[in-house]
């Protein structure tokens, strides 16, 4: 266990400093805040057109939290990013399980989400005259961030044994959660069938759960939703640890790991 | 000429055989589900045109600038821009052409956006003018692939530029009217949206829908027409500007 955590430790630590190569203050404040605020603001603006203002602080508190999901959800490419590097064949061969080193190598975006999605929240929330208990806010977010965090290492479990679909499959997944997960519309509204899909996804409980701190301050029904969003993300969280061991065990068995498409 | 058509073709072919080209236009069907689960919500069945149409130029405008980018970087890291460097044929062109066929294959979004909206909520809709529809919706494309290049052609210039690049796909969208037509947002937003093609484009393309008759034909067209030139020349002369600088400071090859 302990080394388990050492290596999920020194994973992140190279993941941090990837996203750290990744961007510049300025790409990253100019370039992407820019951009995943004004996605923000495009949602948010349905409100002016249809549905007044119910419309535009539900959306906006709903497009918020999807940041959030966003950044843990990259897990899935960025992890077949990292088989197409080649560093896969050395973790087969190393004695230890994959998810630690993979588990760890993305937890950063953990921390990306929150930040990322508090930042826009302090940016646009005047603008669109947001009036409730804000500094509940990161408690939610974190809430969804690691229930996004446990999917996201099960699209990776994915991604990284069909390499192309990466992409793809992240972003219908993302598309699919901020559809389905009462983002600009309440959950409420679509069959039932969909709703019970929603209940296993992340996002939808936590979503739930941090509308409810914002309104009404803490309660246990808040709570319980987010305490429902961690349980999906362990879900998956485990789902996932069960991908990376039958992908690695199959890959080492065939021969396959580092040429199957 | 032989130049372009051919860079069409083998871009055409390219689009078909990767799975990340077809990543937006697969997004395009969430997408339409959640614009018609807000009118929907809100009993407002006028606004059909605008749930339709938002994710058709969702899909065009990220098609234009996501490939246009990948184009272009990827020549770069693969070893091609220096050889397009010194091709006699100029380099705009080649992307233009590329940009071109995604764009125009991206219009498939158009028979999914519309088999997506009847496949989950029915949707059936009756077209007022379609000639006019026709014509703004390629008219558009076309400006779509012109002022795309712009973000292409800075993604040269630095890695970060690929970060930049993404981040006019969404104020773009916003001040396009994609959705929310320009005339809904705040006042001192409107000179800005009027001066993108997309807000031209987008207000025609639902007037051509509903509106029994459309004001101003001529004078429309030649809005989307005219800031699409623009946007195709600044594209153009940006992308010798750019391709000159590289060469002068000897960073055509830098990552």
């Amino acid at each position: 266990m302990t080394a388990a955590l050492r290596i999920a430790r020194n994973a992140a630590l190279v993941g941090y400093l990837d996203v750290r190569a990744q961007y510049t203050w300025k790409s990253w404040l100019f370039g992407w805040i820019v951009r995943a605020t004004a996605q923000v603001l495009f949602f948010t603006a349905m409100g002016l057109l249809v549905g007044g203002r119910d419309l535009v602080l539900f959306a906006f508190v709903g497009n918020v939290a999807a940041r959030a999901a966003q950044a843990p959800l990259g897990t899935g490419p960025d992890t077949a990013w990292e088989r197409g590097l080649g560093t896969l064949p050395l973790l087969v061969v190393a004695p230890r399980s994959m998810l630690p080193v993979f588990g760890g190598r993305s937890a950063f975006y953990i921390v990306q989400g929150l930040v990322e999605a508090s930042l826009i929240f302090v940016i646009l929330a005047p603008f669109v005259g947001f009036s409730g208990n804000w500094w509940w806010l990161p408690v939610g977010l974190l809430a969804i961030s690691l229930g996004a965090y446990g999917l996201g290492l099960f699209l990776a479990a994915i991604a990284i044994r069909r390499l192309r679909i990466g992409n793809i499959l992240f972003n219908l997944v993302f598309y699919t959660l901020i559809t389905i997960g009462g983002v600009n519309v309440a959950t409420s509204v679509f069959p039932t069938w969909v709703q019970r899909t929603a209940d296993l996804l992340p996002l939808h409980h936590g979503l739930l759960g941090l509308r409810e701190l914002l309104a009404t301050g803490p309660s246990r029904g808040a709570f319980g939703q987010l305490g429902l969003e961690l349980l999906v993300g362990v879900g998956w969280f485990l789902i996932a640890l069960v991908g990376f061991r039958l992908f690695a065990e199959g890959g080492r068995r065939d021969g396959t790991i580092d040429l199957e498409e | 000429m032989n130049a372009a058509a051919a860079a069409f073709k083998m871009q055409l072919r390219l689009a078909l055989r990767t799975p990340n080209y077809w990543m937006v236009q697969i997004s395009t069907i969430p997408q339409v589900i959640i614009f018609f689960s807000v009118i929907e919500a809100f009993d407002r069945p006028d606004l059909l045109i605008n749930a339709l149409l938002a994710p058709i130029l969702m899909a065009m405008w990220s098609t234009a600038l996501w490939t246009g980018g990948s184009v272009v970087r990827d020549d770069r890291w693969m070893g091609r821009l220096e050889l397009h460097a010194a091709a006699p044929v100029g380099y705009g062109l080649v992307v233009t052409a590329r940009v071109a066929a995604v764009v125009m294959l991206s219009l498939l979004v158009v028979p999914l956006t519309l088999a997506t909206a009847w496949a989950t909520y029915g949707i059936d809709i009756r077209i007022a003018h379609p000639v006019v529809l026709v014509v703004a919706l390629l008219l558009t494309a076309a400006a779509i692939t012109g002022t795309g290049m712009i973000f292409s052609s800075m993604t040269i210039l630095s890695r970060a530029a690929t970060t930049f690049q993404s981040s006019a796909s969404y104020p773009f969208l916003l001040l396009g009217g994609v959705f929310v037509p320009l005339a809904l947002l705040p006042v001192w937003a409107r000179p800005f949206g009027r001066l993108v093609f997309l807000s031209w484009g987008s207000d025609l393309i639902r007037d051509s829908v509903t509106q029994p008759v459309v004001t101003a034909l001529p004078w429309r067209l030649a809005a989307i027409v005219v800031l699409g030139a623009v946007g195709f020349g600044v594209a153009q002369w940006l992308v010798r500007v750019v391709l000159y600088r590289v060469r002068a400071t000897g960073e055509i090859a830098a990552p």
